[in-house]
């Protein structure tokens, strides 16, 4: 038991051991704090409550269609499925919610700002819990089809749009052309479940009825639309498999009968289940930040290497008031208490600085991980993560003190005093230092291999070209918003068209192209099927874009053969394809396509190929990034993006494209505009935030694995001082010196690399069983390597320079 | 000068610190020849083990010319020091320093093994073998120091020290450790290596000792204040 008097002499003792304490608090303060953020961050999105009422009990539905059992790309329900979902009564749902995410503008604020909306029912803020800072929310005569304009804001919105106005409830916003009434400012408390995407952080919230899902699509059964779906809170006592099993027989028998009702492919099966909100929030998050979690226990175990060896030979130090506390009647424990109050002292400390600095990791983690995971606004030092801290940091303060007391050899100890100091009492063994060199190597071989391998597979992604022409360019999507519902395709075609007439009479504008998307944009990828032959059986799925001979001509992508296809061709709809080397690949292993026809799965015509281009690179996280299959189609699209190619030096607003939008109807207004170059940059975000992460962690490997070994080494060479005197004085050189110790620390070192290589071995055999995919560079091997060899020579000459750069004479007195 | 093994002009040693400078030296002037057996003594720092020190090379003067064999040696590099050390100086210490990690072969190896122009196996075990007979210790060459008692180390000291054939042995209380018994059959020993030709240098508290050389020099605050052949002393006492 340690007492208030060993506290005392603790911190006494500690008061004149400032370097000691600085290099201890310092060196476990900076990975315990790593440790604690990462655990906070583990235990936010695996464990934690969710912020809102029977977190337990809500569910989001989701689907997945099947064709001949094997999942499409298709996960979600065809729209009208949905709404029937939620008006269907049943005793397994207390409530149920719809929710259709989409983006909006503001048209009559100025730069007809995009504000990120949820269209839902009633019961979505009752089921979350929300309480509002002003107003109500929706009620229950604000359900569907009630067409009642009515707008619930965030705090946010409130506070950035409105400048906290007190008087803001009975404001309105114009959206879609609609004046919505503002009934209610959700509390500035308010955390929103992340369903749909990471980061998604909504300004508004609109009835359901005013969703932006367009009128054919709402009673259409073969489109299905991915970000609308409906939440329930399970009745209580109601088990979550079982609604499942009721719900998804029900679900997908009426898609069937839909289907067939329409002759439409009779293949196609729907499958829906019931996901809790903590797996729907968590997503795939868990893998990586188990990962970190993993990567951070390393970092705290070299650190806690460098401080056992630090703790020892202070306890070499202490041995001859050890001796004399043993001299007046002191036992082991007494010993042992008095070691481990010290060491409480220094974990004390330690973990005050740790939670400093894991502070500051987690505001770190707030920004740098925005949008690749969940839950990152409810991270904070709480009373669970102090109580973490505070055992992580006794539990190691009684290892440390364990270990210590293991080397205390009372019968040397006593000797000590004896033979008044020469030559015996409380040492590290060489066997125990060159353990600790072991295990320090072995740990940063392992840590700085696995972190310089993703580091480099990220910045090579971040560094290489992507394969289009970047610079200059714009990519503005334009809303037809209630168009939709008054106009034709053929007159929104016709829109663009004259957009894009309007546009190129700009001096500042050199080019100006169409697509359904950039490779790279805001909206996702559209995936579709090709066969070679009608009716063929063997499916080739692809991403499609439309567009025109322009766009292909900004995007400067190289041809490997033939041609791009014309403006002339897109307009009159000729079906041309200009295809990547993948699909080529795919459709002939030659990859001798030109003038070959592919069809589309489903549709009567066929697609000429009349151009290969060389495959993009684009960056694709973690994912295999050998690029899809990818299909460049000649037709202009309904709602297109519009590509604008600036001359050099110039730059484009919302509010120019915006005077051009409306001289061609008043009704076009641009929902975003983004650089190519910026879409580009938030695209690679998550590859950013991980190469600054392993970049950053292999540094902190670094600098404690120099402070380990360096501690670890100068204590053997301040022991072995006399010896390497005695030698120096017989005529060893320098260099024979500085050999000698390197000889000497050979072993542990490569024995640690062995170690550390056969780890990463069967790492690697592991990462192959897994979907992750990480490519292999030789320098990520190497560079460890010769790291390791550098740390130490230089902390091998660093421990004996003071040996070697003086007299023989002075090493054996040891001044 | 022919037979002169080494000289030193005027050296001095002030060790400074922040706070003073101590003068260990003044003006030292020695010559040793080939053949001498000098024991420097005097009373606790007078600066015996400085001497000592500076004609080991194990420091360096802070002023004054020093050489060996006619070389001079008075400003060297740690490493021209180290091999000069290493090929014309043997070191016999008070409390023996020799490594424990390594048998008695290998410590009275270790000298052949750091010379600059590498020394075979062959002739290592030979120059180690023969130096082991020297001092009676053949059976021994296999034991590590710590099996063996106070005058055996010492011998196996001696051992390393003669085994580079160096020109000259410094030897620094070579009995301090040792009880009279093993005390006496040291100094026989050197008194033996110096018949036989062995050039000495010892620092000794003992004047019994002091007496078995042939030059003694008293050293008093950091000078020699008296250097005289033994013969000559001894014929001054007749």
């Amino acid at each position: 038991m340690v007492t208030i008097q060993d506290f005392k002499s603790a911190f006494h003792s500690l008061s004149k051991a400032k370097g000691y304490v600085f290099t201890i608090v310092f060196t476990l303060g900076i990975t315990l704090g790593a440790l604690v953020a990462i655990f906070n961050l583990n235990y936010q999105i695996l464990a934690a409550p969710l912020p809102y009422p029977d977190a337990d009990r809500l569910v989001v539905f989701k689907s997945q269609q099947y064709e001949k059992g094997k999942p499409t790309n298709i996960q979600a329900s065809p729209y009208p499925l949905v709404i029937e979902t939620y008006r269907q009564k049943d005793e397994l749902f207390s409530q149920k919610a719809l929710l259709s995410y989409t983006v909006s503008i503001e048209r009559r604020w100025p730069g007809s700002p995009v504000l990120n909306t949820i269209s839902t029912t009633p019961n979505y803020f009752s089921m979350l819990g929300a309480s509002m800072a002003k107003g109500r929310a929706f009620s229950e005569d604000e359900d569907l089809d009630s067409m009642r304009p009515v707008a619930v804001i965030s705090y946010d919105t409130w506070q950035d749009y409105f400048q906290l106005d007190p008087d803001v409830i009975g404001k309105t916003l114009n959206i879609m052309e609609i004046e919505f009434t503002i009934v209610g400012v959700l509390d500035e408390q308010f955390v929103e479940p992340e369903l749909l995407n990471l980061g998604w952080k909504t300004q508004v919230w609109l009835p359901m009825d005013y969703d932006d899902v367009a009128t054919p699509t709402r009673k259409n059964w073969r489109a299905s639309v991915g970000r609308t779906f409906v939440i329930g809170k399970l009745e209580n006592g109601v088990n979550r498999s079982f609604a499942e099993n009721q719900i998804n027989p029900q679900s997908a028998r009426r898609f069937e009968e839909e289907m067939q009702a329409i002759n439409d492919n009779p293949d196609l099966k729907l499958s829906v289940s019931l996901v809790s909100f903590y797996d729907a929030i968590k997503g795939n998050s868990s893998k990586q930040i188990l990962l970190m979690l993993m990567g951070v226990l390393v970092l705290v175990l070299i650190s806690a290497v460098n401080i056992i060896n630090l703790v020892l030979a202070r306890a070499t130090q202490q041995q001859r008031s050890m001796a004399i506390q043993l001299a007046l009647g002191a036992q082991k424990k007494h010993l042992f208490n008095s070691i481990l109050g010290e060491l409480i002292c220094l974990m004390l400390g330690a973990t005050f600085f740790s939670l400093i600095v894991s502070t500051v990791i987690l505001k770190f983690i707030e920004v740098a991980a925005e949008g690749l995971l969940p839950r990152l606004d409810e991270l904070k030092i709480d009373g669970l993560t102090l109580l973490f801290a505070l055992m992580v940091s006794f539990l190691l303060a009684l290892i440390f003190a364990w270990l210590v007391g293991r080397q205390i050899d009372m019968r040397r100890l006593n000797g000590l005093l004896q033979s008044s100091g020469k030559g015996v009492g409380l040492q590290i063994s060489k066997s125990m230092r060159q353990f600790l060199i072991l295990i320090q190597i072995t740990l940063t071989g392992i840590l700085l291999s696995i972190s310089l391998q993703i580091f480099l597979h990220s910045a090579k992604q971040l560094q290489q070209d992507v394969g289009y022409h970047t610079e200059n360019q714009y990519q503005v999507r334009v809303s037809v918003a209630t168009l939709w519902s008054s106009t034709t395709k053929e007159e929104r075609v016709a829109y663009f068209d004259e957009i894009v007439e309007q546009l190129r009479q700009d001096q500042k504008i050199e080019a100006v192209g169409l697509s359904s998307g950039a490779p790279v944009a805001v909206s996702s990828p559209r995936f579709r099927s090709v066969v070679l032959e009608p009716g063929a059986e063997n499916k080739i799925t692809m991403i499609e874009t439309w567009g025109n001979g322009s766009f292909l001509n900004m995007m400067k992508m190289p041809l490997v053969a033939g041609r791009y296809f014309t403006d002339e061709e897109a307009r009159a709809n000729e079906n041309k394809l200009v295809i990547n080397e993948t699909l080529a690949k795919l459709i002939d292993p030659q990859a001798d396509v030109i003038g070959k026809f592919v069809y589309r799965d489903g549709e009567p015509f066929a697609l000429e190929i009349v151009g290969v281009v060389q495959d993009l690179q684009i960056p694709a996280g973690q994912k295999n990034p050998r690029e899809e299959p990818r299909a460049f189609r000649s037709n202009l699209y309904e709602e297109s993006e519009i590509l604008i190619r600036v001359k050099s030096g110039q730059t484009l607003s919302s509010t120019e494209v915006n005077s051009y939008t409306e001289k061609v109807h008043p009704g076009l207004k641009v929902a975003y505009l983004k650089s190519t170059d910026e879409l580009l940059s938030n695209f690679t975000h998550a590859q950013k935030t991980i190469t600054g992460l392993t970049a950053g962690l292999s540094i902190l490997v670094l600098l404690l694995t120099t402070i380990g070994i360096y501690g670890i080494l100068s204590y053997s060479v301040q022991v072995r001082r006399f010896e390497l005197g005695v030698r120096m004085a017989i005529g060893a050189r320098p260099v024979i010196i500085f050999l000698q110790i390197m000889k000497d620390n050979f072993i542990p070192v490569v024995t640690g690399l062995l170690i550390s290589l056969v780890v990463l071995l069967g790492l690697w055999m592991w990462i192959q069983q897994t979907s992750f995919y990480l490519s292999l560079n030789l320098l990520g091997w190497l560079l460890p390597l010769l790291l390791i060899l550098v740390i130490t020579v230089a902390t091998t000459f660093l421990s004996v320079r003071n040996i070697i750069l003086n007299p023989a004479n002075a090493v054996l007195r040891g001044d | 000068m022919q037979n002169l093994t080494l000289q030193m002009k005027g050296i001095t040693k002030v060790y400074a610190t922040d706070e003073m400078y101590t003068h260990a030296l003044r003006g030292i002037d020695l010559d040793i020849y080939k053949g001498d057996f000098v024991s420097i003594c005097g009373p606790s720092g007078c600066g015996k083990s400085t001497l000592l020190s500076l004609l080991g090379l194990l420091d360096m003067p802070t002023s004054g010319q020093y050489f060996i064999e006619g070389k001079d040696v008075s400003r060297l590099t740690l490493s021209e020091a180290a091999s000069i050390r290493n090929e014309k100086i043997g070191f016999i210490f008070q409390s023996f320093n020799l490594i424990d990690e390594l048998s008695v072969f290998e410590n009275i190896a270790l000298p052949l093994r750091y010379r600059q122009q590498k020394v075979s196996e062959i002739e290592i075990k030979k120059r180690v073998t023969e130096c082991l007979q020297i001092v009676d210790m053949a059976h021994r060459a296999q034991h590590k120091p710590n099996q063996l008692s106070g005058g055996q180390q010492q011998r196996i000291a001696i051992a390393r020290a003669l085994v580079g054939n160096p020109a000259l042995l410094l030897v620094d209380e070579p009995t301090g450790n040792l009880d009279s018994r093993n005390g006496d059959a040291v100094m026989e020993m050197l008194q033996h290596l110096n018949a036989q030709g062995t050039t000495l240098c010892m620092v000794t508290h003992d004047p019994r000792y002091a007496d078995m050389a042939t030059r003694k020099l008293h050293l008093l605050d950091g000078q020699i204040i008296d250097a005289q052949h033994i013969s000559e002393m001894v014929s001054e006492q007749i």
